[in-house]
């Protein structure tokens, strides 16, 4: 390893440094002292284990060492270098030693210009393991060179033991003069000193000082034991820029910390809860638009195609005229008579394909005409090869009259010489009552179509199919007088509606338990592909669309008055029964915040019933000025009129279409064109009004409630309140309902989950409001057999039901976690109670039975949401508007209760009411 | 003409039925005037339909002697997995009937 011959001269150059460095000796052992009781005890530990394996080493190799290089000294004394340390014990702390004392130790000795951290490093793993750079620059640097903590006793032992005066003990005496490695010119100093104090030891002669020695460097490699990559990039190196730019950003990071959302000023920085505003959250309901525009370059492509299309039909009908009119050639001919041969009947065929595609060519009657006409001249005709159309009837019928009788063939060419004759081409057309046997026939199809859902219907199971269901119910077979009935339907209604099935028929049947089974999904076209979001019975039959933006495709009556229409989709539509003196009344609410009144007796006038306002205040919801804005009547759309429906389906489906891309929820609607309508000023009122009303308002428990999103925070939301900013005030209105006893107040739900009570006549305020739902409130209904009870579904996934004196709701149910789009009353039995829901369930709840479960449950497919669902009036069968633009008509079973006595359901409904209540008091008004 | 469209309308819309296989009619000679179904079938249907209707027109005729005015007005042939429904109509000059093919059980 180390293999070098060094100048007695030089080495004693190096021990007067040597010497001259031990002169300042006590003041740096003092210093050295300080720094190592500094660096602490563990240090300080290493150090004499490591000078022990040292000396154990020193004598232990002493044969190892001594092999092909031998230094002798002048006097013939083997002056080979023993190494310092020999690596004997096992264990990493003493190898490392070892790798000082004997390898690394040398290259540092020298002092060649490779000196480096490494090299330090290295000795600092040498010396701790444990010891940081800086340690280890402390014994690598020249403070170190006058004080180091090894330069104590015990490497003064080493030194003297194991170099002995030895050439190594020079040669790194001259390295450590040289270099920066203190630790070693002190270890050289003791071991310089000791040679001279031995006498005899070296002897420097002058031959050995004259004559040349050759040094000889070999460079061992590197051990790398341990390394510490610098946090100092320099400023040219590569990676420098990417750094610096971190170091920008982190800077960037420190400066803006402060006021950042995340930064929280505690003991520890922690994520921020997600805020909410209300207890449960739902999605805004789902709307879309869908349009199409047709420029006029389209129109007259579709209108060329058109012709093109005729052109082509022509052309064929008049190609199949040649075989045929050589075929009634050949028939007239044979005058045989009955021929069954399947040639015949072969062409018989095609006669009657080409009399339909001669009715397709006959669109244009001329040209039709004309190419029969050219077809007999071709063909040589009889009599006539005149060329005026008029002369074919005279043809027609000398061909007849020409002595064909009997037989098929005649029947034939009759049939065409009457088509000809006639200008029409359909045989079918001479058939009579073939529109009635088509009538009969197609009511005997439908039946196999309608059958089982008829017999469904009334508990009874089809003939023909498997019979899985109910086996303990004693079968009948079906009455055929009511068969009858039913099959009566009229031709064109296709689809066949409840109203055909709710003849009689009353179930009395209540024992049980309460079943819902689909009898079949109904869409109509006008509704395809929009979601039925509100439907409503109408009592004298027509049928009503409210297509929400335009009311242009209301198959009966529409609305195409600009100004009239709701500017956001119509939420909900109700016919109101004032009784026989007055007509009924259509009302639709809608989230633009008026509740309009629709009159159908003059094509379609509108009356805003109120106009929904947000109410700002905790204490007294002050009710808002409302316009009372007759319009006047809307102009008379051509083609209207109140046709009775002729489907039996006594519906009124309002389908969501709507205007804007979604109804705004919060803030601010943009309607200001709509308020600033002329005619109907938006009349700001003294707020003295509204605190002076009604002790109902004053009674009002609010919960406590935090400004609004739209609403203006502090006291700039007082200041608006007075200042009845009504732009944002608009609360949008969800959903009404009218009393059946009292047909002057309704209720009207809102957005923000309140409910308020009206009244028709006095516009100008509500008469009170009930507070409790969490979401906007979805659907309303009286109790048809309690007046003061009402009912809400709400989108917080509760129906709630209220008593009209309560400002807290008396019960409250919910089944799952899904936003209640919809809830009626059972009409024919007090207890039971339906919910829609936006996952696709229609529940059936029975009071009586539990307010925790429903009684039974219906499911649509998946991914269809149920929008709304509605109780037929005399029918056990509930109606239910699918998201998919259907309406599926459910049967209900064992749950109606035609019989009883209003007096009776009313009992059964306090009852159970009471029961319910009783049972969970707080739960259901804390919720 | 109204009267055609209107008995055009009622055939497509009755061939959309579910299950319907076909719709024939034939007039009093068994011949096929208008038909949905191939050529072999119509005049399987045809022939054998004609002759199955005279028989039970005669049928109800001989059932009800005193009843001059009686008549059949419908014929509906059940099987395991068709079922033909036959409506003639016997006035004079124009006797025809009116065939329909459908398979009871398709969903």
């Amino acid at each position: 390893m180390r293999k070098s011959v060094l100048s007695p001269r030089k080495e004693h150059d190096a021990e007067s440094g040597n010497r001259s460095s031990l002169d300042k000796g006590p003041a740096q052992a003092r210093q050295s002292v300080r720094q190592s009781s500094r660096y602490g005890g563990s240090r300080m530990s290493m150090r004499p284990s490591a000078a022990r394996a040292s000396k154990i080493g020193g004598r232990g190799t002493e044969v190892g060492l001594v092999g092909d290089h031998k230094v002798v000294d002048a006097e013939g004394k083997d002056r080979t270098p023993k190494p310092m340390l020999v690596f004997r014990a096992p264990g990493p702390l003493k190898a490392a030693g070892s790798v000082m004392g004997s390898d690394s130790f040398q290259d540092t000795g020298f002092g060649l210009g490779r000196m480096s951290s490494n090299a330090s490093s290295m000795m600092a793993g040498g010396f701790g393991g444990r010891l940081s750079t800086q340690q280890s620059m402390n014994f690598g640097v020249p403070s170190l060179h006058t004080g180091s903590p090894i330069a104590n006793s015990e490497l003064w032992d080493f030194e003297s033991e194991s170099a002995n005066g030895s050439p190594r003990g020079s040669e790194s005496g001259m390295g450590s003069a040289r270099g920066p490695m203190g630790v070693i010119k002190e270890g050289d100093e003791g071991g310089g000193r000791a040679g001279m104090a031995r006498p005899g030891a070296v002897a420097v002669t002058p031959e050995a000082l004259e004559s040349a020695h050759s040094v000889r460097l070999i460079e061992s490699a590197n051990h790398w034991i341990w390394t510490l990559p610098g946090s100092l990039v320099p400023a040219s190196g590569s990676d420098a820029a990417s750094v610096t730019s971190a170091n920008v950003r982190y800077a960037t990071l420190l400066r803006e910390r402060e006021g950042n959302d995340r930064q929280v000023h505690g003991e520890a920085q922690t994520l921020n809860p997600l805020l909410k505003a209300k207890e449960t959250q739902t999605e805004a309901r789902s709307t879309s638009t869908a349009e199409c525009q047709v420029g006029n370059v389209e129109l007259q492509a579709t209108e060329a195609e058109n012709d093109g299309s005729q052109d082509m039909l022509e052309a064929s009908a008049s190609q199949q005229q040649r075989p045929m009119s050589r075929k009634q050639q050949e028939g007239a001919e044979k005058d045989d008579g009955f021929q069954p041969s399947p040639d015949l009947t072969a062409s018989l065929l095609a006669s009657s394909n080409f009399e339909n595609m001669a009715v397709l060519g006959n669109l244009n009657p001329g040209s039709g005409l004309e190419s029969t006409r050219s077809s007999f001249a071709e063909h040589g005709g009889l009599e006539h090869q005149g060329s005026s159309a008029s002369s074919l009837a005279p043809f027609g019928l000398g061909r007849d009259s020409s002595g064909m009788q009997g037989g098929l063939t005649s029947a034939v060419v009759s049939l065409r010489t009457t088509r000809d004759q006639a200008g029409q081409t359909n045989p079918l057309g001479l058939l009579p009552s073939l529109p009635q046997l088509l009538a009969v026939m197609e009511a005997a199809l439908l039946q196999r179509t309608h059958q089982p859902h008829f017999l469904a219907y009334r508990d009874m199971h089809p003939l023909w199919a498997p019979q899985p269901t109910q086996p303990t119910r004693p079968q009948q077979l079906p009455a055929s007088a009511s068969e009858e009935e039913d099959l009566a339907l009229p031709d064109s209604a296709a689809a066949s509606t409840p109203r055909d099935l709710s003849k009689e028929e009353s179930m009395s049947n209540t024992t049980g338990s309460a079943q819902l089974r689909v009898l079949w999904e109904w869409s109509s076209q006008w509704g395809q592909d929009l979601a039925t979001t509100c439907m409503a019975w109408n009592k004298d039959g027509t049928v009503q669309l409210h297509d929400v933006k335009s009311r242009q495709a209301a198959p009966t009556e529409s609305s195409k008055v600009g100004h009239a229409k709701h500017s956001e989709a119509v939420a909900q539509v109700r016919w109101v029964d004032r009784g026989p003196d007055h007509a009924e009344l259509l009302i639709s609410i809608s989230p633009d915040g008026r509740v309009t009144s629709w009159s159908l007796s003059e094509g379609l006038a509108y009356t805003d019933l109120m106009k929904l306002r947000r109410v700002a205040s905790q204490q007294t919801p002050r009710a808002r000025p409302a316009q009372h804005a007759a319009q006047g009547w809307a102009p008379h759309p051509p083609g209207t009129g109140s046709k009775p429906g002729t489907s039996g389906m006594k519906s009124s489906v309002g389908s969501g279409r709507p205007g804007s891309p979604v109804p705004a929820v919060t803030g601010p609607n943009p309607r200001a064109s709509l308020l600033a309508r002329p005619g109907s000023p938006d009349l700001p009122m003294p707020s003295s009004r509204g605190v002076a009303h009604g002790k109902d308002m004053t009674r009002v428990a609010s919960p406590p409630r935090g400004p609004k999103p739209g609403g203006m925070p502090g006291g700039r939301r007082l200041a608006g309140m007075r200042a009845d900013s009504s732009l944002s005030r608009a609360a949008s209105g969800w959903c009404l309902a009218f009393n059946p006893r009292e047909p002057r107040t309704y209720l009207a739900g809102t957005e923000e989950g309140l409910v308020h009570r009206c009244s028709v006549t006095y516009s100008e305020q509500y008469l009170s409001t009930y507070s409790g739902h969490m979401g906007p409130v979805t659907a309303l209904q009286w109790c048809p057999f309690r007046p003061s009870l009402f009912l809400s579904a709400s989108a917080d996934w509760t129906l709630k039901l209220w008593e009209e004196g309560q400002m807290r709701p008396v019960l409250t149910m919910q089944a799952v976690n899904e936003e209640v789009n919809d809830a009626a009353w059972c009409p024919a039995r007090s207890t039971v109670l339906a919910s829609a829901t936006a996952g696709g369930r229609l529940e059936l709840w029975d009071l009586a039975q539990s307010v925790v479960k429903p009684a039974a449950l219906y499911c649509a497919p998946q991914g269809v949401r149920l929008a709304c669902l509605m109780f037929a009036q005399d029918a056990p069968v509930i109606m239910a508007g699918m998201s998919n633009g259907n309406v599926a008509v459910i049967r209900v079973h064992d749950v109606y209760d035609w019989d009883a006595s209003s007096s009776s359901q009313e009992a059964a409904l306090k009852a159970a009411l009471e029961a319910n209540v009783v049972k969970s008091p707080q739960s259901t008004a804390g919720a | 003409m109204g009267d055609i469209t209107l008995v055009e309308e009622t055939f497509k819309r009755i061939s959309s039925h579910k299950g319907i296989l076909g719709i024939v009619v034939i007039n009093a000679d068994g011949i096929p005037i208008r038909t949905t179904l191939e050529n072999n079938l119509t005049v399987q249907y045809a022939a054998l339909a004609s002759r199955l209707t005279a028989k039970a027109r005669s049928a109800v005729k001989q059932l009800n002697k005193g009843d001059r005015e009686d008549e059949l007005a419908t014929l509906r042939i059940r099987s395991k997995k068709h079922e033909i429904i036959i409506n003639p109509a016997f006035e004079k000059g124009h006797e025809y009937q009116l065939i329909v093919v459908q398979n009871p059980s398709s969903e």
